[in-house]
C-alpha cells in the first residue's frame, strides 16, 4: 500500500527537480555571454585605470599568463595573472596581480602596472576586506592615496624609502590606519622586486589566457 | 536546510493568516498590507532574514539592491507555490518549496551578474543567501500554500516591501551616520544616469565607524524595533 504513494512522491519530486534545473539551465545559457562580456568590461576598466589606453596597442585582456613565485614576493605561492602591454610589438609594461595578507583583515588584492624601465604606471586595489571608514582609503573612490605610487621605482640601495612615513619611509599613511598602508606599500615594493628579478622572463612568455 | 524548515513550522503555526481567507475580499488586501508592512513585518516583528538584513545595510544602495532582489523572489515564489498548491502532496511540499525558491534565487543571481555586475560584486555572498531568508519559505508555507494566486502575489508584495522598507531605513541611517552620504554607489544599481542621486549630507574626515560595522547594525536595528513598539503602545493606549 505504501509503495504507490512513495513512488508517486518520488516521481513528483524528480519532475520538479527537472523543471527547476531546466529553468536555471535556460537562464544560464541566456545570460552567459552577457556575464562574460561584463567581466571583460570590468577587467578592461580595471586595466585602463592602471595604464592609459593610448600607451599600448595590443589586446591586453587576451595577453596574459599565470606566474607562480616561490619566494612569495607576490603575496603567496598561488598563481597570479600577469598582463603584458605592448606597442608596435615592443613590451611597454607588465600588469601584475599581487596580494598581501599583512593588512588588517584578510587578503588585499592589487593590480600593479610597471613600465619596462621599472617605473610604476599605477596601482589599484581590486578587492579587500579592510575596516570600512579607515582601511578602505586604499580605494580610489575614498581617497587618492593609492595614486601616489605612480612614477615611483625601486632601488636596492634605497630600500628604506619603501616604508610609510611612520616607519621612516617616504609614503604617507592615512589617519587612523597604519597597518593597511604599510601592507600595501610593502606589497607594491615586493612586486617591483619581483619584476626586476624576472623582467626578461615576463616579457618573453607566450600569453595563453586568450585561448580556452 | 533541515534546521531552517523546522524553525519555519513554528512560525507557520503561530501565524494567523489562515483566518484571512474567511474574511470578505475587500478587506483582505487591506489586512495583507497591514500585516506585511507593519503588524507582522518580516524584518522588525518576525525578525526573519536578519543575516542579510544586518550584513548588507552598510549603504543605502546595497540595502535597496538586496531589498529589491528579495522582493522579487518572495513574489515569484508565492505565485509559483500558490499555482502548484493543489498538485503537491503534503509529504513532499517542503522539499518542493525549497527547490522552487533555490532555483528562483539562482536565476536572480545569474540575471544580476549579467545586468548589474557591480552590485552583484558588492552584494556578493548575500544574493545566494536569499535562499536562506526564512521569510520566503515562511510565506510559502504559511500563506501561499493555502491561498489563491492573487492573494499570494499580494502577500509576497507586501511582505517583500515590508522587508525592503526595513532594509532601506537601516541602510540610510547607517550610511548617513558612517559616511555622511546617501545613495553612495547608486550607479552600480541603476546605471550611470542615476549618479546624480548620490548626495552628501555632511562632510567628515573621521567617520562614525560604529555605524558601519556589524555592532552598529544591531544597535540601530534595536532602536528601530523599540520605536515601532513605542508607536504600537501609543496607538493601543488611545
Amino acid at each position: 500500500m505504501m509503495l504507490p504513494a512513495i513512488s508517486r512522491n518520488a516521481f513528483l519530486l524528480g519532475a520538479f527537480a527537472i523543471v527547476c534545473t531546466g529553468a536555471i539551465a535556460f537562464i544560464n545559457v541566456l545570460t552567459q555571454p552577457l556575464i562574460l562580456e561584463q567581466e571583460q568590461l570590468a577587467l578592461q576598466k580595471n586595466i585602463n585605470q592602471v595604464i592609459q589606453p593610448d600607451q599600448y596597442d595590443n589586446e591586453i585582456i587576451n595577453t596574459c599568463f599565470n606566474v607562480i613565485d616561490k619566494d612569495q614576493l607576490l603575496g603567496d605561492d598561488q598563481p597570479k595573472e600577469v598582463f603584458i602591454a605592448t606597442k608596435n610589438k615592443q613590451p611597454v609594461a607588465a600588469l601584475i596581480q599581487a596580494s598581501t595578507f599583512k593588512g588588517y583583515s584578510g587578503e588585499i588584492k592589487l593590480l600593479v602596472g610597471i613600465y619596462s624601465n621599472g617605473v610604476i604606471a599605477g596601482v589599484r586595489v581590486n578587492s579587500h576586506t579592510e575596516t570600512p571608514g579607515l582601511g578602505d582609503k586604499i580605494q580610489t573612490n575614498k581617497s587618492n592615496w593609492i595614486l601616489s605610487f605612480a612614477g615611483k621605482k625601486y632601488e636596492q640601495a634605497k630600500k628604506s624609502k619603501w616604508e610609510v612615513k611612520k616607519d621612516g619611509g617616504s609614503f604617507d599613511a592615512f589617519t587612523g590606519a597604519t597597518i593597511t598602508p604599510r601592507a600595501v606599500t610593502h606589497a607594491v615594493r615586493d612586486t617591483l622586486i619581483y619584476f626586476q628579478k624576472h623582467k626578461t622572463e615576463l616579457f618573453n612568455t607566450q600569453p595563453n589566457c586568450g585561448e580556452k | 536546510m533541515k534546521q531552517q524548515t523546522e524553525s519555519h513550522s513554528e512560525i507557520a503555526t503561530e501565524n494567523t493568516d489562515q483566518a484571512l481567507t474567511e474574511k470578505n475580499t475587500a478587506s483582505i488586501y487591506k489586512e495583507l498590507s497591514f500585516q506585511g508592512l507593519w503588524k507582522n513585518n518580516p524584518g522588525i516583528v518576525q525578525l526573519l532574514g536578519l543575516c542579510p538584513l544586518l550584513a548588507v545595510t552598510n549603504t543605502l544602495t546595497n540595502a535597496l539592491g538586496l531589498g529589491l532582489a528579495t522582493l522579487f523572489v518572495v513574489i515569484a515564489s508565492n505565485v509559483l507555490i500558490s499555482l502548484i498548491r493543489h498538485h503537491v502532496p503534503k509529504a513532499i511540499r517542503i522539499p518542493v518549496f525549497v527547490m522552487i525558491i533555490a532555483s528562483l534565487v539562482s536565476c536572480i543571481q545569474l540575471l544580476m551578474n549579467a545586468y548589474t555586475y557591480h552590485l552583484y560584486l558588492s552584494l556578493g555572498i548575500f544574493i545566494p543567501l536569499i535562499v536562506t531568508n526564512c521569510m520566503i519559505i515562511g510565506r510559502a508555507e504559511a500563506f501561499a500554500s493555502k491561498n489563491n494566486v492573487k492573494h499570494s502575489a499580494f502577500d509576497g508584495l507586501m511582505m517583500g516591501l515590508g522587508f525592503t522598507a526595513v532594509l532601506i531605513l537601516l541602510g540610510a541611517t547607517r550610511e548617513v551616520l558612517a559616511q555622511g552620504t546617501l545613495f553612495d554607489g547608486i550607479e552600480t544599481l541603476l546605471g550611470d544616469w542615476a549618479s546624480f542621486m548620490t548626495m552628501t549630507v555632511y562632510n567628515t574626515d573621521t567617520s562614525f565607524l560604529l555605524a558601519a560595522l556589524p555592532p552598529g547594525a544591531f544597535i540601530i536595528m534595536g532602536l528601530i524595533i523599540a520605536i515601532k513598539n513605542v508607536i504600537d503602545k501609543k496607538i493601543s493606549d488611545k
